[in-house]
């Protein structure tokens, strides 16, 4: 993964492109560092400190989780550091005994002028910064590839060149977490001086980890260096101070790494250039303030897709849809086509010298007779109705309705329940009425009133279909008890169908 | 807090601006595609059915059409059920007026209560055509509906009523049919010595009937 890293220490500025190789350019002043990020402006930085002014401190703190473990690690940073501006914190692991307080290692770069002509010109720029990174915070990585210990003092130096003088680099690792290192310089020519002055550097750092109550078992000291330096400590440890060392061939860390330089420094940014996302030590938020903004910026670029990308799906769904309708609509057109052409053919086979068009002709004889055949009288059927009423004296007719339609539910007005026979064919029938409410009086029985009803139904039905809409008595109730002055009314309804034909 | 630096955010708020900008603007004219396809679909649509109807009813004519039917036409036309010019229409109502009024004044005068008796003829309006008849949509008939309220003496009088009506139907232009009648006893006791009082009040409609084009 490309990342582009500026790489600082107390006496080079490096920028680094890490591509399949790492890519150095040494920066050496302001102007060098200016034309740097004028050349691009917009590729986010990643800033890796490695100096002696940074400071480490462990603490323990009460286990408080969210706003409150936040407002105890402020309060701390500031307590330690005062109010130096470049410090972090990160919690390591909780003790075991007691209130099982956090284990917390604060660091603070102790003189942050180092970083400030730098970064004044990377927000003059409006360059993203990603973050500023420790060395040593980072150099807990390489354990993915050293033997694992519990108490782990980690060596690793930097050999002289022309540009800067060599360095040690002494961390101390509690279960392969930085709990301090020491940077200090190197001037030595041979490997035997190398050795002899390793060693007396570990020495006295293993006795201010023992007189800090620091190593409850024994350190186990990682020396990473070239073989030749190894083999000069391996001898002298065994003819002098016997440390529990183990050596850690650098060239073959390298080839691990796929790398060709050997320092530290390399192997640090090889490997920080690998991890995925490293959460930033020291950057604040007003340092950062153009990657949130590039941050931004490509949030409303993928947004900005995701609407096109959306709006193009939907409208090209409706537009489907449109197609679709465009479709069928050209159907209608062909078949209109088609239609108007078998329309004009017909109009061919049209009589000559009508007054009108044939439809209007057949429409005016249709409706016409319709309307002639419909010009019945009720007197037929009054009549017939009145020769059935006279052989029953003892019903009164109150009143009659007639009626002509077109459909059985059309007639009477009040009768739109009615449902249409399934057989009743309206273009060669049409209806006439008659709805007759009438009682039956002097009843004094319900039997009588039965018999005297159905009499009259019966002898209706000789003529036409009846239909009783109101009994003369109710059968739920029966009434029996009915008095002397009581009468029965009824409704009974006929339907008689005209056949109509204009044949 | 950091303030914004509003040029840094630049191209990302023009992008994400003109991403709205189009994305609205392609759903809207989508849309308006859509919806003007869909008019001009409906509209076909329409065409195809009206001229489909045309033809069908053509057809129809066409295979019923013969020379009765045009002997048929003059007959209505004659009649005065068809008259061309809507126009004509108005003076036909008159002269039915005129004819109900001398047929309810004099005509049936000897067989009503006239105190008790009255008619009224309601404004024209627009026959509903079964729809099984497919008429030409050119073709409208109106209809007057004309309510008798009669008081009579007895039913035997209705029928004799009726006849009446019948026989000066012939005067009337155009058609006119009963199309529902209602008769009910009055509250009267009929007394067979009186007859200055009506026992039967009947309700009748006549409705008459006129077309044109």
């Amino acid at each position: 993964m490309s990342k582009r890293i500026i790489y600082q220490s107390d006496h080079e500025l490096l920028a680094l492109e890490v591509k399949t190789v790492i890519q150095q350019i040494q920066l050496k002043n302001e102007t060098e560092f200016n034309n740097y990020l004028t050349n691009d402006p917009k590729t986010p930085i990643y800033w890796l400190i490695d100096t002696v002014k940074e400071e480490y401190q462990m603490a323990s703190l009460p286990h408080v989780l969210g706003k409150d473990r936040n407002d105890l690690i402020r309060h701390k940073k500031k307590r330690l550091f005062k109010n130096n501006s470049y410090s972090y914190a990160v919690v390591q692991d909780r003790d075991k005994q007691g209130r099982k307080d956090d284990l917390i290692l604060f660091t603070a770069i102790s003189n942050s002028e180092i970083l400030q002509p730098w970064l004044n010109l990377i927000l003059a720029y409006k360059v993203p910064l990603v973050g500023i990174y420790s060395v040593p915070i980072l150099s807990q990585q390489l354990f993915n590839l050293l033997p694992k210990a519990d108490y782990t003092l980690l060596v690793t130096d930097n050999p002289s060149i022309e540009t800067r003088p060599g360095s040690i680099r002494q961390s101390f690792f509690r279960k392969q977490k930085l709990q301090f290192s020491r940077l200090i310089p190197l001037h030595v020519s041979t490997p035997q001086e190398y050795a002899s002055y390793v060693l007396r550097q570990i020495t006295i750092t293993q006795h201010y980890l023992e007189n800090n109550r620091l190593l409850p078992e024994e350190l186990s000291i990682i020396i990473l260096t070239t073989a030749d330096k190894c083999q000069a400590c391996e001898t002298l440890n065994s003819n002098t101070v016997n440390l529990n060392l183990q050596f850690t061939d650098s060239q073959a860390l390298a080839n691990q790494l796929n790398s060709k330089e050997l320092s530290l420094q390399n192997f640090i940014v090889t490997l920080f250039t690998r991890s995925w996302q490293v959460k930033n030590h020291y950057a604040k938020v007003a340092d950062r303030l153009y990657l949130l903004h590039r941050r931004g910026r490509i949030i409303m670029y993928l947004i900005s897709v995701l609407i096109l990308a959306g709006t193009i799906v939907a409208g090209g769904f409706i537009v489907q849809d449109t197609l679709k309708v465009k479709q069928k609509g050209q159907n209608f057109l062909t078949k209109a086509n088609i239609v108007q052409e078998e329309l004009e053919q017909l109009r061919r086979k049209e009589l000559p010298d009508l007054p009108f068009r044939s439809e209007l002709i057949v429409s005016i004889v249709d409706v016409g007779l319709r309307l002639q055949a419909k010009h019945i009288s009720p007197k037929a059927t009054w009549e017939k109705l009145s020769m059935v009423l006279n052989a029953h004296s003892r019903l009164i007719l109150n009143k009659l309705e007639w009626e002509v339609a077109n459909f059985p539910n059309e007639i009477f007005k009040d009768n739109n329940t009615q449902e249409v026979a399934a057989d009743f064919q309206p273009k060669q029938y049409f209806v006439e009425g008659v709805r007759v409410h009438g009682e039956i009086a002097d009843s004094k029985s319900y039997k009588e009133i039965s018999h005297i009803f159905n009499k009259f139904v019966h002898d209706l039905s000789q003529h036409w279909q009846v239909k009783i809409l109101q009994q003369p008595y109710n059968t739920n109730r029966k009434l029996q008890k009915r008095s002397e002055e009581t009468k029965a009314p009824f409704i009974v309804e006929i339907l008689i169908p005209h056949s109509y034909s204009h044949e | 807090m950091s303030k914004i630096d509003w040029s840094a955010l630049f191209t990302g708020l023009i992008a994400l601006i003109l991403s709205i900008v189009i994305g609205t603007s392609s759903i809207i004219a989508s849309q308006h595609y859509y919806q003007s396809t869909k008019k001009w679909h409906k509209d076909q649509q329409k065409i195809f059915l009206d001229l489909t109807e045309k033809r069908f009813r053509l057809q129809e004519s066409l295979n019923v059409f013969d020379n009765l039917y045009y002997a048929r036409l003059q007959q209505f036309i004659q009649q005065g059920f068809f008259i061309q010019d809507q126009n004509l229409i108005m003076d036909q109502r008159l002269e039915m007026y005129e004819e109900i009024d001398k047929l309810f004044n004099d005509k049936l005068k000897n067989l009503l209560f006239a105190d008790k008796s009255s008619y009224e003829i309601s404004e024209q309006n627009l026959y509903d055509i079964p729809k099984f008849l497919a008429t030409d949509p050119e073709f409208k008939t109106y209809q007057t509906e004309i309510h008798f309220k009669l008081a009579l003496l007895h039913e035997g009088d209705m029928l004799k009523l009726l006849e009446r009506i019948e026989f000066h139907k012939q005067k009337f232009t155009s058609l006119l049919n009963l199309q529902s009648c209602t008769i009910k006893n009055t509250d009267e006791v009929i007394d067979t010595n009186n007859i200055s009082a009506p026992y039967l009040n009947a309700d009748c409609v006549w409705v008459w009937y006129v077309s044109t084009i």
